[in-house]
Order: C-alpha cells, then sequence, then structure tokens
C-alpha cells in the first residue's frame, strides 16, 4: 500500500502547475498569472543559489538552498559574510495557496516588463496598494523556471527599503508526479484551521483591507500572552498581548528596516495591565491604527 | 491644585520657565501624585493642541484622523547593527519564545524641553544615571531609594506618550534605551519566526537569517 494516497484533488493541482509551468508562453501571461506560477515554482521546485539581502541599513550575502521530499519544503539559508555563521533552516508541509488571487483586490498589478537578472531572461512586475496603508513592491520572475530572482520594498515615495536578489543560481529539474504523489495537501490545510480556532480575550478591531489572519497562539512559553498574524499576501503583522505588571500608559515605537513595532500599555476590562504590540511590514500609520484598534472584550 | 502652580505648569509645559522655577515645580511634582495625574493631562492636551496647529485638525481630534497627522514626526528608535553568531532553527509546530515585557518609561529632564533638536531617541546622548527600575518606581508613586542619585536634578519619571513630537522629546537615558532595545528586538525575533514560514514569502526565512546575521537578537 503506497503510504502517500494520491487524493484527486492533489494530482489536477499539480497538473495544472505542469501545465501553467510548462505550456504557458510568457507573451500570453498576465501579471497575475505570473505571480501565481511565481508562488507554485517556490513551493515545488528545488533551487539553490546565492543572494544580497539589503535591508535598509546592512547588506548580508546569503547562500539559499530549496528541496522538496515527501511532501516537505526544506529551506537552508547560510551568511557567506563575515564570520562562518550556523545555518539558518525551516521545514515546512507543501500545501495549496491561492491567496494570490486575492493580492488583484488590494493592488494594483503592472504589466509585465522584461529584464535580466542573475543571467537569466526575467519579467519584472510592479505592485501597488490601492491605499497607501502598505508598501508597494517589485518583483523580477525568472521567464524559464518562474522563480523569484528579484525584489524590491518601496515606501509611497517609491524609496526602496528592502531588495532581495540572487546574483547567480541554480534551478533542478522538477519530478512534478513524485511531488504528487507525497503530498497530502487536505490533512495539512485541516491542521492549520485549528490554529486560528483560539478563544482569545482581545480582538482587532481593524485590519487593512485584504489582510486575513494566519496563525494564531493563545499563550507563549514563559508569558501570559496571546498573538495573531495577519497577511494580505503579499505583507504580514502580527499582535501580541502579554499582562503586565505596570498600570502606565506609555507608548513606544522602533523599525528596524520596513518592520516597525509599536507597543502600547493599556488596561483590559478586569482592569489587568496589558501591553500590546504590533509588528510589521507595513507603514507605521497603519501600524498604529492596528494597535489603536485592539479592544479587550467585555 | 493651586491656580499658580496651575499656571506654573503650563508654563513649564510651554517651555517658558526658568531653570529655577523648574526645580520647584518638577518637586512639587515628584511628591504629590495628584499633580502628576493632572501634569499627565496638560501635557497630553497640550500636545495634541500643538498639532491641531500644525494639521489644522478640529477639536476634539479622533485618533484615526490624529494618528495619520502626528506619524510622520513620531520618534523612532533605530536598531543598532552588530554581528553576533546565533544559531537559528525554526520549526513550525513548535513555534515559542520568551518575549521579555518590560515597561516603556523615560526620564524627562525639563532643560532639555527647549532644544529643537531633531534628532532621534537613539541618536540622544543623554547620560542621567536615572535607571529604568527607579524611572518606574517614580512613575507608580514609589519613593526611590536614593533620590539623590536617581534624581539629580529634580528630574520628573515619565512614560513615554505616543503625542510628543520631535521638538519636545524627553531625552532618554542610555540605558533605557537599551532596555527597550532589546524588548521589541525580542518581538521582532518572534515576529521572524512566525512569519518566516508563511506562503507570503517567496524566500522565507531569508529576512531571519539576514537579520540574525545583522543585528544581536
Amino acid at each position: 500500500m503506497n503510504a502517500y494516497p494520491i487524493h484527486t484533488s492533489r494530482v489536477i493541482a499539480v497538473v495544472s502547475l505542469v501545465l501553467l509551468a510548462g505550456y504557458a508562453t510568457a507573451n500570453d501571461r498576465t501579471s497575475l498569472e505570473w505571480l501565481q506560477a511565481m508562488e507554485d515554482a517556490m513551493r515545488i521546485t528545488p533551487y539553490e543559489g546565492n543572494l544580497s539581502y539589503w535591508d535598509g541599513q546592512d547588506m548580508t550575502t546569503l547562500h539559499f538552498l530549496h528541496e522538496v521530499e515527501n511532501g516537505t519544503q526544506n529551506v537552508t539559508v547560510d551568511p557567506l559574510d563575515g564570520d562562518e555563521e550556523e545555518s539558518t533552516r525551516i521545514s515546512k508541509k507543501l500545501r495549496q495557496s491561492s491567496i494570490t488571487a486575492l493580492i488583484s483586490d488590494v493592488y494594483d498589478l503592472g504589466k509585465p516588463l522584461d529584464d535580466r537578472i542573475a543571467d537569466r531572461p526575467a519579467v519584472c512586475i510592479s505592485i501597488t496598494p490601492k491605499q497607501p496603508d502598505r508598501y508597494s513592491m517589485n518583483i523580477c520572475i525568472c521567464k524559464q523556471s518562474n522563480i523569484l530572482l528579484k525584489k524590491e520594498v518601496c515606501d509611497e515615495h517609491h524609496n526602496k527599503l528592502t531588495i532581495l536578489k540572487f546574483s547567480e543560481i541554480n534551478i533542478k529539474e522538477t519530478d512534478f508526479l513524485d511531488i504528487a504523489s507525497n503530498t497530502d495537501l487536505e490533512q495539512t490545510e485541516s491542521e492549520d484551521e485549528k490554529k486560528y480556532d483560539l478563544d482569545l480575550e482581545w480582538q482587532v478591531d481593524w485590519v487593512p483591507k485584504g489582510f486575513a489572519i494566519t496563525s494564531a497562539a493563545d499563550h507563549l512559553e514563559t508569558q501570559e500572552s496571546s498573538n495573531a498574524s495577519y497577511s494580505d499576501g503579499l505583507f504580514s503583522f502580527s499582535v501580541f498581548v502579554s499582562e503586565s505588571d505596570s498600570v502606565n500608559d506609555g507608548s513606544i515605537e522602533s523599525q528596524h528596516g520596513p518592520t516597525v513595532i509599536v507597543s502600547r500599555m493599556t488596561s483590559d476590562k478586569g482592569g489587568r495591565a496589558q501591553m500590546i504590540t504590533v509588528v510589521g511590514d507595513l507603514p507605521k500609520e497603519t501600524i498604529w491604527k492596528i494597535n489603536r484598534g485592539i479592544k479587550f472584550e467585555p | 491644585m493651586a491656580e499658580s502652580t496651575k499656571s506654573s505648569m503650563s508654563m513649564l509645559i510651554d517651555g517658558e520657565l526658568n531653570q529655577e522655577d523648574s526645580n520647584k515645580i518638577l518637586q512639587e511634582l515628584h511628591q504629590n501624585e495628584e499633580l502628576r495625574t493632572d501634569w499627565r493631562n496638560y501635557h497630553a492636551i497640550s500636545a495634541v493642541l500643538r498639532r491641531e496647529e500644525l494639521s489644522s485638525l478640529k477639536a476634539p481630534p479622533d485618533w484615526e484622523a490624529l494618528s495619520q497627522k502626528i506619524s510622520d514626526d513620531y520618534n523612532v528608535i533605530s536598531f543598532h547593527p552588530k554581528r553576533t553568531r546565533k544559531r537559528v532553527y525554526l520549526s513550525l509546530g513548535g513555534i515559542a519564545a520568551a518575549v521579555s515585557f518590560m515597561v516603556a518609561v523615560f526620564v524627562f529632564q525639563p532643560n532639555l524641553w527647549n532644544d529643537n533638536s531633531t534628532e532621534s531617541v537613539a541618536d540622544t546622548t543623554d547620560t542621567s544615571s536615572v535607571s529604568p527600575q527607579a524611572a518606574m518606581a517614580s512613575i507608580n508613586g514609589e519613593v526611590p531609594e536614593d533620590p539623590v542619585n536617581t534624581m539629580p536634578t529634580a528630574s520628573f519619571a515619565f512614560s513615554f506618550v505616543f503625542h510628543y513630537s520631535n521638538t519636545d522629546l524627553p531625552s532618554v537615558p542610555q540605558d533605557v534605551q537599551e532596555e527597550l532595545h532589546q524588548q521589541h528586538l525580542a518581538f521582532l525575533e518572534e515576529y521572524d519566526k512566525i512569519t518566516s514560514g508563511l506562503d507570503e514569502s517567496p524566500l522565507p526565512v531569508t529576512r531571519v537569517a539576514a537579520r540574525t546575521v545583522s543585528i544581536e537578537l
């Protein structure tokens, strides 16, 4: 018996990816189709290469390795600058994602423009928010593999906040049928749904249009705290709420690259002091507004 | 509260009091909790009123409108890039970390209120010896163990409220800045762990790795 049963929906999904990646020509694709192709390719295509990441303050060069095995994505990142660093690794189950389809609701997508990145033919697409409550993005996608080659995040004045760019990349052959036979997408999705069904004592009154909850936890290990994270498909933010010993009403803001952190002291309905912190890759005005919109249930 | 005290407090907030009178009113503030409450209210009102002038907001200002206007000159603490070697192994199923939730407490130095410097909080070079613990004790109405050392110029402990603009930003001691940095770095680390596995990131964990290299987590 096959240890990884093939579901009909999974096969259809993967075959669709093959068709999309293999048979649609670059000239036929819309910007949204390019984004969808990129999103799929980034999950199921094995590749490795060197990339540079500039966060607005510092430039870092990294070696990036993406592998797919037994329905799991494995990513290993090794810094190439300075002293030898330990690897950063992450593993996650392959899952279907349709979040890109929602992007056109809140972003204007520019026409695909030809370019060349890392010695590969590429198409570049500008992604501009319809409201100034989030950043814009420019991305360049490899025409041959649909892998992202370059990503720039810009503020409303078109100042570049981060730049991520491959200087060289090696894309491996993909066995799509092997991926299909080893991926249980349905199970992964049901597990994730459970995480969001929490009885939090607070609620977020306002989030920018298009943002949906992506994860939540009712406590961390060492604090009486809870958190929830949201994403619109391109950017994300997290809310942390924790009991505090102080009843002061101070607030503080800090920033690292495009990531803004705002902490605000308040009291819950029971009079207990709480610290609300919002961290996200959004303009600070938006982060403040989200923070102010967090209320405790009666 | 006596009218003269109210008047003095108002002048102090507006930066119209000399050093001697400033110290006198601050000494009163230090000893009187009720006065401190009024002080906070006065200062918040004063800040809002000043922003009305800048932004032509109609009173009473609502938060949403206000937040759009006042964010432009918030003071931002910039993290100082530091290299470090640190192992980061992320597992989406078991992400949890200790997050330090300390209270953000700053210390006022009245003789700097009229300084029109526009430098950020991180750029201030004040070396006041007031510790975060002493500042917190004072703000909670407790008497510091050593008032001579903790309040050398009758300074007044005060929580940092977002209403302050650059022109009336209190100077922040270096050690308090460091505490705040560490506090927010913990949040940043937790945020990176949570979001690095999301599908929204075409190159997951890249940002985490880059930050691990460039800053001290």
